[in-house]
């Protein structure tokens, strides 16, 4: 029974560790609406976000946004 | 109805169960045949044990002092009495009736009858609560008169009580006081309804009980009791609710043999986005919940000992966010409900660990309670990877406490203490509060004088200080808060059914971090926060009066109360903005004064046994020579319920019907630039349904806001942007327990 209680505050522990693999689905506005650029996780999905923006071939920024809101 | 204390301590001619410790039996007083199935309980000690089919029962211990035990039947008058320890052989009768009688409460520092407090404290028990379909622990808690609820979404709730929210509030989870940031309107509770068995209110300044930041009142939640002695106990549930989709599922495991117990529980919600009455889904109002509890306790003669462990884990979205320039309630609500993750999000996670322990010597107890809590913050805003803000806050508390009785007197004297540290994550975009050390430190007596069966006189007093010193290089603040409070109480039991009560009491809360040096978005609040450096503490006195009329059939409870509240802090907008997000400033009003009634009845015909009729009516007024009202003033409330039940001699042993009405009024007493409410009516229906086969199952199902009205609580922190409440739905949960005798 000591092993349950045990369990169960590991379980508590275990609960609120970071979750460094996330993932999630990213998008720009662009000038016609939101352009959809697919999901990104990780290292690929932080560094998308520390930049912020997205240009495109013609040079033109556009914020990004990941996570859909 | 007579209650009569009728017991003795005689020697009776059956046999007696051969085991150590102290034994019993229970007779009907009229018959004198044993009376199978009484729950007896000792509240200090939560420890239950039910008598058998002779009517005999035992305690594996002793104890050296007297102390109160209570026996409870559902086909009998519940007695209250107290017994020496070193008796044995003890014999109980029971009259016969169906009228509960007072509660006993553990919320005012010491295990007693309501009855026997001057102090104003409601007390009810979650399971009845929970026969209202409510969805968390604040909204069930609004059953209370006087008591509210402050919400963001569905998933963020908190109590009110007398217009007083946050961190004038003291929460208590077993005696350790929850801290979670709940200086922040958009912060909830962070505590499940999973195995609590009960819950006190205590409405009105309580910091003589509790220190500092307790001026609007004290919510005390307490877990259900351990298994009864020799008894292993195994409850699943599950919950679904049809306006968010959203599914409940709990476990929960008790334990007690020898002298020790167990209780192990979990749960995990996980609600989409709720529905509103005109179709459409509140945006990003889905959240999800992991819930975990154990606890183990074992006695020995004269003292118990007990752990705890709790965590709460909330993944909740932020409704109320949008990209649009121009804003309308229709950008905040969406046609497809939704589930997974989204931005912006709140991720809370509250750990609570204590350790309890009580002592008993003839006429004296000592208590004392250590307990660490850690409170993680966690809100993204615009980015998946990177927090808005990130903070954690830890808390080391204890209180020490002793109390000695004699003849008809009792003093408390005790000490308690609380070292908070509260540090931003590096990785957090912004900070809202910078890093800082928090020490409380209190001393208090408690006086009761019962000068005679009806006079009750009770005093306490309590010195407290507070120090706040930030931690940062760049932003340095040092504070020290002191000041005494003050509570004095008179109960006078006119007759069997009739009692007054008067009590006075004073409270003080320093100013927060947040309210002292804020700078910077509070996203989940929607607002930019400037705090006030020279804010100086709060403080109030209120008068509450209570009058009870209570007979068999019926009861009556009228509660006036009037409090003076000096150096009120609060927030308003400024008119600025920075980025399109309004700018608040904290400020103080100098003086105000808080007063209103809260009105209670309940009917319980003789002619028809089954129905039982309450009703609670609230009202709450805010004055002040500086402004028209305190922002979030709860409007004047209405509540009635009809409950009627069927009992049957089959597996299926009782049905309960409830159909619920609530009315509020609008709200337009309001602060500067708050949006007014309108009045509105909500009506819920509820069934529960107890099976007896092969264990004991308990379905229940209801339908909420039968007339799908689409109204705007005045506490919502959504109405700002006209998001309506929960349309018109229903639920469903099934619950299933298993009871094992085992041997010891």
């Amino acid at each position: 029974m000591k092993k349950l209680i045990l369990s169960v505050i590991l379980l508590g522990f275990l609960s609120i560790s970071c979750d460094k693999n996330k993932c999630a689905e990213c998008h720009y506005d662009g000038p016609s609406g939101e352009v959809e650029m697919g999901t990104y996780c990780g290292d690929e999905l932080h560094d998308l976000e520390d930049l912020g923006t997205f240009t495109d071939s013609l040079g033109n920024s556009f914020v990004v946004h990941c996570g859909e809101h | 109805m007579k209650y009569l204390l009728l017991w003795a301590a005689a020697f009776a001619s059956s046999p007696l169960l051969a085991q150590q410790g102290i034994t019993g039996i229970v007779l009907d007083a009229q018959s004198q045949k044993a009376i199978q199935g009484v729950l007896i309980t000792i509240p200090s000690f939560q420890i239950q044990v039910r008598s058998d089919a002779k009517g005999q029962f035992s305690f594996p211990f002793s104890w050296s002092d007297q102390q109160a035990l209570r026996l409870k039947h559902p086909d009998y008058q519940i007695m209250d009495t107290s017994v020496f320890g070193n008796l044995s052989n003890l014999r109980f009768e029971l009259k016969l009736g169906h009228m509960t009688t007072e509660e006993v409460t553990v919320s005012a520092q010491q295990v007693s009858l309501r009855a026997k407090n001057t102090v104003p404290i409601e007390v009810r028990s979650i399971n009845e609560l929970q026969l209202s379909g409510g969805m968390h622990v604040a909204e069930l808690l609004t059953k209370i008169p006087g008591v509210y609820m402050s919400t963001l979404g569905n998933g963020i709730a908190k109590p009110v009580i007398r217009g007083m929210q946050g961190m004038r509030v003291v929460t208590l989870v077993n005696g350790l006081r929850l801290e979670g940031q709940q200086w922040g309107g958009d912060h909830g509770l962070g505590i499940g309804e999973l195995a609590l068995g009960s819950a006190e209110v205590i409405k009105g300044p309580a910091s003589v009980l509790y220190g500092a930041d307790a001026l609007g009142g004290v919510v005390y939640l307490q877990d259900e009791p351990y298994a009864r002695i020799g008894q292993q106990t195994l409850d699943v549930q599950q919950k679904w609710n049809q306006n968010t989709s959203g599914s409940t599922s709990s476990l929960l495991y008790k334990k007690s043999q020898g002298n020790k117990r167990i209780l192990v529980a979990g749960s995990y919600a996980n609600h989409a986005d709720f529905q509103l009455p005109n179709g459409l889904y509140a945006k990003n109002s889905r959240f999800h919940e992991w819930v975990g509890k154990a606890s183990y306790s074992w006695f020995k003669p004269n003292q118990i000992h007990q752990f705890r462990y709790a965590f709460n884990n909330t993944v909740a979205g932020i409704p109320g966010h949008t990209h649009d320039s121009l804003a309308t309630p229709l950008s905040f609500q969406v046609q497809t409900q939704g589930r997974k993750y989204s931005l912006p999000a709140q991720f809370f996670t509250n750990q609570l660990l204590s350790y309890e322990y009580k002592r008993f010597w003839t006429g004296q107890e000592f208590n004392l309670l250590l307990g660490q809590t850690h409170n993680r913050l966690v809100e993204y805003d615009e980015k998946v990877t990177k927090p808005f803000m990130e903070m954690d806050l830890l808390n080391s508390i204890y209180q020490a406490k002793w109390t000695k009785k004699w003849a008809q007197q009792q003093l408390i004297i005790g000490v308690a203490g609380m070292l908070q540290l509260n540090i931003n994550a590096p990785i957090a975009a912004d900070q809202l509060l910078p890093d800082a050390l928090t020490f409380d430190q209190g001393i208090f007596g408690l006086y009761k004088y019962e000068l005679s069966k009806a006079h009750m006189l009770q005093v306490g007093l309590r010195q407290d200080v507070r120090w706040i010193q930030t931690q940062s290089d760049s932003l340095f603040l040092q504070r020290r808060y002191a000041s005494p409070n003050l509570s004095a109480g008179w109960s006078w039991q006119v007759n069997s059914f009739q009692r007054h009560r008067l009590n006075f009491s004073s409270g003080f809360r320093a100013p927060h971090l947040s309210e002292l040096l804020a700078n910077g978005f509070h996203h989940g609040a929607l607002r930019y926060e400037i705090g006030d450096s020279s804010l100086v503490p709060e403080r109030s006195l209120q008068l509450d009066w209570s009058s009870d009329w209570n007979t068999e059939h019926g009861s009556i409870t009228v509660n006036p109360y009037h409090a003076w509240v000096r150096d009120y802090i609060y927030i308003q907008p400024n008119g600025n903005s920075i980025d399109g997000i309004p700018v608040f400033n904290y400020a103080q009003l100098e003086l105000g004064r808080m007063y209103g009634l809260d009105l209670s009845a309940h009917y319980h015909p003789h002619w028809l046994h089954n129905l039982h009729w309450e009703g609670n009516f609230s009202y709450i007024q805010f004055e002040s020579p500086q402004d028209s009202a305190i922002s979030l003033l709860p409007p004047t409330r209405l509540q009635n319920e009809i409950q009627y039940h069927w009992d049957f001699n089959g597996a299926i042993q009782k049905i309960e019907l409830s159909i619920s009405h609530a009315w509020m009024a609008a709200q337009t007493r309001v602060s500067f630039q708050e949006t007014p409410s309108e009045s509105y009516q909500l009506l819920h229906l509820n069934a529960r349904c107890y099976i007896e086969k092969k264990g004991i199952w308990m379905l229940q199902t209801g339908l909420r806001n039968l007339t799908n009205s689409a109204y705007i609580d005045h506490l919502s922190r959504l109405k700002n942007i006209g998001m309506p409440g929960p349309g018109r739905h229903f639920y469903i949960s099934l619950k299933y327990q298993v009871q094992q005798q085992i041997k010891d």
